[in-house]
């Protein structure tokens, strides 16, 4: 019974690191889904720009082989001590979470342009479609029905890396847990609630990507 | 008719055409012939509009040139025919033949009512809210044929048409294809199917390392061009 009368009493605790886990996730998806678009675009076969492909490759591969976590350390104490500046813990692990993704979603992005035969392209240039439109209405479609999938494993790999956050202090769902319990001394069901909400979040996640992935792929059912 | 004037076309540096010239005229069939890697495909690509290097001149009879318009303009001159198609996978038979037409501002009714005229004509109307997956190859490539005609050229081109067709299929299409050049269409196409080109009237171009070595008018009555004889005897060979 004890453990639940902990869970109650630090319940608002918990949702307050429920709202930064939430918002450090939202922001760093939202940023590695318009970056590593952006870069996973420019790396495809529909971009021909072999100088700037070369970059990118150095940028992906940089930020894959580095752990998540020790970006974040560079982040938050390598680069501010370096250049003399401030940067707050939240932002500099979210930053770092952001460009971390952001090397995975370019990579799953790239292989879904290239899985959209470049035929697609030529079609589109023949029947008189402008550059905006061939990719709005031809191939980003196509592309997000390939990419989907491991889009939405990525984002909800990106959920659990952010109880990194906690290692630098940031008050976030895990951290709040670690607070409680060496209040308490208790380990018991607090980090089973916590898990239980990544769970959740993961799940409801899931389910989105689902609807997402009907949605988009119409009845072509690939 | 469609002029076109010394066509020079380069890949990464390496020439591949040289000063290709020839006259297509209005309702007539033109075959491009040669083996592969000759620059047919090349060729087609050129005058479709879909490798920016090359030199030369393309004009049309009105004596308007349309070597550099835009992708948009040319679109409505020239109808290009894929070898493999490329019809749009996610996109249904209708949607494919009149999502060209809706980006240029047209109404979804007369797009739908022209796409359907063409759709019916090439016996494809029960198959119009089908994906594209779900046809065979023959009718895949009368939807590409229908959506390239939707945006009414003035000149129908087909690459290799007849590579991943059957013989009931290819008859199909060269029936159609002289309802077409009946309807005043300019056709060109690259083709090494001799028993295919045989089946026309037609204006052959034999094409040859870039370059066209010999074109001949009057092939299906017997000609004495070498190259272009030794190439259906050839052909004939391999086919055997």
């Amino acid at each position: 019974m004890g453990y639940f009368v902990i869970i109650i009493t630090y319940f608002p605790l918990l949702m307050q690191g429920l709202l930064t886990t939430l918002l450090a996730w939202i922001l760093s998806a939202c940023l590695s889904i318009i970056f590593g678009g952006l870069f996973g675009f420019l790396t495809s076969h529909y971009c021909k720009n072999n100088f700037l492909k070369k970059i990118l490759g150095i940028y992906i591969f940089i930020v894959k082989g580095i752990p998540g976590y020790v970006q974040i350390l560079i982040f938050y104490y390598g680069i501010p001590s370096l250049f003399m500046i401030n940067i707050s813990a939240f932002y500099a692990a979210t930053f770092a979470l952001t460009i971390c993704s952001s090397g995975y979603v370019a990579e799953i992005i790239r292989a879904g342009f290239n899985a959209v035969d470049y035929g697609q392209w030529e079609a589109s240039c023949v029947l008189g479609y402008s550059l905006r439109q061939a990719f709005q209405r031809i191939i980003i479609p196509q592309m997000l029905v390939i990419s989907m999938p491991a889009l939405c494993g990525e984002i909800e790999q990106l959920l659990k890396s952010t109880s990194l956050l906690a290692t630098i202090g940031v008050m976030e769902l895990t951290r709040a847990g670690f607070n409680i319990i060496s209040r308490e001394l208790t380990p018991g069901l607090v980090y089973f609630f916590i898990a239980a909400i990544y769970l959740l979040f993961s799940f409801i996640l899931k389910r989105v990507g689902l609807f997402l992935e009907k949605r988009i792929s119409g009845g072509t059912n690939r | 008719m469609v002029q076109i004037d010394n066509i020079s076309a380069f890949r990464s540096d390496l020439q591949v055409l040289f000063n290709i010239s020839c006259l297509l005229r209005r309702s007539t069939i033109n075959f491009f012939i040669g083996k592969s890697g000759a620059g047919k495909t090349t060729f087609l690509k050129v005058v479709a509009g879909l490798l920016p290097s090359f030199n030369g001149h393309i004009f049309l009879d009105n004596g308007l040139e349309i070597t550099h318009v835009t992708a948009h303009e040319r679109a409505k001159i020239v109808g290009y025919v894929f070898q493999d198609f490329n019809l749009f996978p996610h996109l249904t038979v209708l949607e494919n033949c009149i999502d060209p037409l809706l980006i240029r501002g047209i109404s979804q009714k007369v797009a739908t009512a022209q796409a359907v005229s063409f759709l019916q004509q090439f016996e494809l109307i029960e198959y119009i809210d089908q994906y594209p997956r779900m046809l065979s190859g023959g009718q895949k490539q009368r939807v590409a044929i229908a959506r390239a005609l939707c945006l009414k050229p003035e000149l129908l081109l087909l690459d290799e048409p007849t590579a991943s067709l059957d013989p009931i299929n290819t008859d199909i299409l060269v029936s159609l294809l002289y309802q077409l050049m009946q309807s005043g269409l300019t056709i060109g196409v690259s083709s090494q199917d001799m028993a295919f080109v045989k089946m026309f009237h037609a204006m052959i171009y034999f094409f040859q390392k870039g370059h066209i070595i010999e074109q001949c008018d009057h092939f299906d009555h017997g000609c004495d061009c070498v190259n272009i004889n030794n190439f259906l005897k050839n052909r004939l060979r391999e086919n055997k």
